[in-house]
């Protein structure tokens, strides 16, 4: 025979479970409820401002400068490009120069709150903590690189779509956590702009130092007029150009760039001389088939004509940007006061202590069944016996008046 | 024994108040509905002899026995006579004599060691039959014969089954119901009279039982011990609540 009684427990039972201990779930929801709502009101709050953007794809698109930016067409690639640019804005220096505005960087919330405040209240028990090590001495301030960090992850991005970007701070000043995202808002916008311009600054900036490199061969290429009129001039000149590199050749040597650039001209003048002196007509730069640098001069000339068409674009392109900046994007929405605060909302948290106080009731309530269940009875024995419980001796209340005294 | 009574005033101070307590107990409806089972226990199994047994000291048989008996009185308008086979009595445990309201005519006491004690040890068939009613007007004789018994426990079963017997027959007759408190089953005290031999010449016999033991490590012998067929086990009685 088995004394030990049966411990199964089905789910039909869980209504009687209710119906029995009910004081203890009210009890426990009831304790539940008001725990939670009272840290919803004790707990330092969050507050949350956002904006969202929306970049279009002209951003990346330009028909005008399209054969030195190659256009985005790919939405993936374009949507991680919007991302990076949105991210690119907020810099180290741009984070430190809104940590430091607003006090971000020595606020402190939540437990770390807290704490100093403790200590601050109880200077014996801070001076027994760091006698017991429990407790560092003072820091000077958090590492500016976890500062940046904290700072970082206050704020949130987030894409709504492949143009439209969800941009929040969270802080416990509702003021400045308007105040941030706008800042925010701000330094985006800007490095839109900025990056954009740059990079047709950039191309305008290399087209015209080609420009200017294929304008020089162009020049030295022309024939001089003093070689048909008169080629003495030339070999003066010539001669001048050597005694010059005669007295330099003593000071400095042959890579100093006035020794290279006389030694260019005198490679010149020696050139039209040589060619005036054999034929005694045309100049060598004068005929098509005349090498400039790398490239035979029509190649030049077809070149410099192409790259100077192209920087007309770019110039264009850069004054439509500097007068119609803002087509590029588009503000959805554009930072609010955060009226209420994102963190601790108070219905929330009195909905979680009422599932908490529930469950937590119900479980004490499931144990405690579980326990009487497994605890052998009387009855139970007497079953397994096979004979009857013929009944319950009470209980004797020893230390109350007798109920005869009462009524007598 | 004057000096008896003047060194111990708060045992009979506290008399009336003990079973002054287990009256109070009859306007429970636990007393009553135990009361009905055990006549109806009686009526289907036609017992007369009832031994009280329970596996450890302080169980509850003394309370059962003067509970059950009141009750009994008070359901069925019969005589109960109660007798107390236990012949070294526990300081800690409670009296039999004292849980008995003398004012209850219907309510007779005997104890088995002054029965013993006046038939000196011998045959039973001898001795000399005492009244119960006789018994219950002489308290504090009784109280002594108690105490000296416990010094000198020197009895033979033979002895004991005579005298069981004896005092079984007796009450068959007169009395509807004849109430046997022993001694615990795993009594560590050999000199009492054996729980069981009362319970195999009694017609029937309870078990009451009690936190003590369902949490017991011994439950299992326990339970051997109660699956005799000899003792004749009409139920049991849950004395789970007077341990809380």
């Amino acid at each position: 025979m088995n004394p030990m009684p049966d411990s199964t427990f089905n789910a039909a039972e869980v209504f009687g479970l209710l119906s029995k201990h009910r004081l203890l779930m009210i009890l426990g929801t009831t304790l539940g409820v008001a725990l939670f709502v009272v840290a919803g009101y004790a707990l330092p709050k969050k507050y949350k401002s956002h904006f969202t953007l929306t970049i279009y794809a002209k951003y990346f698109q330009n028909p005008l400068i399209q054969d030195f930016m190659p256009e985005l067409n790919d939405p993936g690639e374009m949507k991680s490009e919007r991302e990076s640019l949105i991210r690119q804005a907020l810099t180290p220096e741009f984070l430190d120069y809104l940590g430091t505005k607003y006090g971000i960087y020595h606020s402190k919330d939540g437990v770390e709150a807290l704490l100093p405040q403790i200590l601050e209240r109880f200077p014996a028990l801070t001076s027994l903590a760091e006698k017991l090590d429990f407790l560092q001495p003072l820091r000077t301030g958090i590492e500016p690189s976890a500062q940046r960090e904290d700072l970082l992850a206050r704020i949130q991005i987030f894409d709504l779509n492949n143009t439209t970007f969800h941009v929040s701070f969270v802080y416990t000043d509702p003021g400045v956590t308007l105040q941030a995202t706008r800042d925010i808002y701000a330094q985006v916008i800007r490095t839109l702009l900025e990056t954009h311009m740059s990079n047709l600054v950039n191309i305008r900036d290399a087209i015209r130092k080609r420009l200017e490199s294929l304008a020089y061969n162009l020049v030295i290429s022309a024939p001089d007029p003093r070689v048909s009129v008169s080629p003495q001039a030339v070999s003066d000149e010539l001669q001048d150009i050597r005694s010059q590199i005669r007295a330099l050749s003593t000071q400095y040597t042959e890579d100093h760039p006035v020794i290279k650039a006389l030694r260019d001209r005198e490679r010149l003048l020696m050139r039209w001389q040589q060619a005036s002196s054999q034929n005694g007509s045309a100049p060598p730069a004068a005929q098509d088939n005349t090498v400039v640098g790398e490239e035979s001069l029509p190649a030049v000339r077809d070149i410099y004509g192409d790259l100077m068409k192209k920087l007309n674009y770019l110039n264009i392109a850069l004054d439509a940007d500097r007068a119609h900046q803002g087509d590029y994007f588009v503000t959805v929405e554009s930072p609010i006061y955060p009226e209420s605060p994102l963190w601790p909302k108070k219905g929330l948290m009195a909905l979680w202590g009422f599932a908490l106080g529930f469950l937590g009731s119900l479980s004490i309530a499931a144990l405690q069944e579980y326990f009487n269940r497994t605890t052998l009875r009387v009855a139970v024995l007497a079953e397994q016996l096979g004979i009857p419980l013929l009944g319950v001796l009470p209980a004797i209340p020893w230390n109350l008046p007798l109920k005869s005294e009462g009524r007598s | 024994m004057r000096n008896l009574m003047m060194t111990q005033p708060a045992v009979y101070q506290r008399k009336p108040a003990l079973y002054d307590r287990l009256k109070d107990l009859m306007h429970y409806s636990e007393l009553k509905r135990l009361a009905y089972n055990i006549l109806a226990q009686q009526q289907k199994k036609r017992f007369r002899t009832l031994a009280v047994l329970s596996a450890f000291p302080m169980e509850g048989k003394t309370l059962f026995c003067a509970a059950a008996a009141m009750a009994y009185v008070d359901t069925c308008r019969s005589n109960v006579l109660v007798v107390d086979t236990t012949t070294y009595h526990n300081p800690k445990s409670l009296n039999l004599k004292d849980c008995l309201d003398p004012s209850f005519p219907q309510i007779d006491y005997l104890s088995l060691a002054e029965r013993r004690t006046k038939s000196n040890g011998t045959n039973g068939a001898h001795a000399m039959p005492i009244d119960p009613r006789l018994a219950r007007q002489q308290p504090t004789v009784e109280i002594e014969v108690v105490k000296n018994t416990a010094v000198s426990v020197s009895v033979i079963k033979e002895s004991d089954h005579a005298l069981i017997s004896k005092v079984a027959e007796e009450g068959a007759g007169q009395y509807g119901l004849v109430l046997l408190d022993t001694v615990p089953l795993m009594a560590g005290n050999k000199g009492n009279i054996d729980p069981l031999l009362v319970a195999h010449l009694s017609d029937a016999s309870v078990l009451i039982a009690s936190p003590k033991l369902l949490n017991s490590s011994d439950l299992r012998a326990c339970l051997k011990i109660i699956e005799d067929p000899a003792i004749h086990l009409i139920g049991m009685v849950s004395n789970e609540e007077f341990f809380q």
